[in-house]
């Protein structure tokens, strides 16, 4: 299936890029692609479609996933 | 000028009308629009939260903080808050104003103002609204010191 991922922060400084397409296998889950794609998924959170899922969230061909490292608002 | 806002008003069986002004900005932040925004004639308490960039953090001098944000997110968490500020006090009016980019010591980053009939529910319901704020709503925040640069919260992976 074919995945939009979105990197913010020290996650686009990373990976020098703001956001990309990807292809993955059907079974993939956040927390799979991002060890697939930053090498790691400890610390993350994860939105699909702009809202927050689990890290095991079942994801669909087309959707938008987003790795939201640690906030730091206020 | 760059900003991008959003307003909102709900209808209530218990309270008339809530508004919520959610504003993403490049601009500096003028308090006196959240505080407009809020004041109404019903309301005798107005609280607001300002969070400026301090000249030092843990000890080493801060040049500047980049303030990044995602859009979409943003909106539907800071409008969740909203909506639990107005499920646990009488409130009247939200207005949440959020600075992007870059930021220099003594500037705004965020701006939080809440009206109410008495001030007991502005003010605490403006403590649960910066707490939640801070945990909940993806903003992030490059700090640029005399020593090194780093994210906030951020420790490299490997």
């Amino acid at each position: 299936m074919k995945l939009r991922v979105l990197f913010f922060a020290a996650l686009r400084e990373q990976m020098k890029l703001s956001q990309a397409d990807y292809e993955f296998d059907n079974d993939a889950t956040p927390s799979s692609v991002a060890k697939q794609l930053l090498g790691f998924d400890s610390s993350l959170l994860f939105a699909v479609n702009d809202e927050v899922v689990p890290r095991d969230h079942e994801l669909r061909d087309g959707d938008v996933l987003a790795f939201i490292p640690p906030v730091a608002g206020g | 000028m760059s900003c991008a806002t959003v307003t909102y008003s709900h209808l209530f069986l218990l309270w008339p009308v809530v508004n919520l002004l959610i504003k993403l900005t490049s601009d500096p932040i003028l308090c006196e629009e959240a505080l407009s925004y809020v004041r109404h004639a019903s309301c005798g308490a107005v609280s607001m939260f300002e969070g400026d960039i301090r000249n030092e953090n843990t000890g080493d001098q801060v040049l500047s903080l980049e303030y990044e944000v995602y859009e979409n997110l943003f909106h539907k968490e800071v409008t969740r808050i909203g909506d639990e500020l107005k499920a646990k006090w009488a409130i009247h009016d939200i207005a949440v104003i959020q600075r992007v980019g870059l930021l220099q010591v003594g500037d705004a980053g965020i701006v939080i103002c809440i009206s109410s009939a008495h001030r007991r529910d502005s003010l605490e319901g403006l403590a649960y609204a910066i707490e939640e704020f801070k945990k909940r709503v993806p903003v992030w925040k490059k700090e640029r010191t005399t020593r090194n640069e780093r994210w906030i919260n951020w420790t490299p992976q490997s």
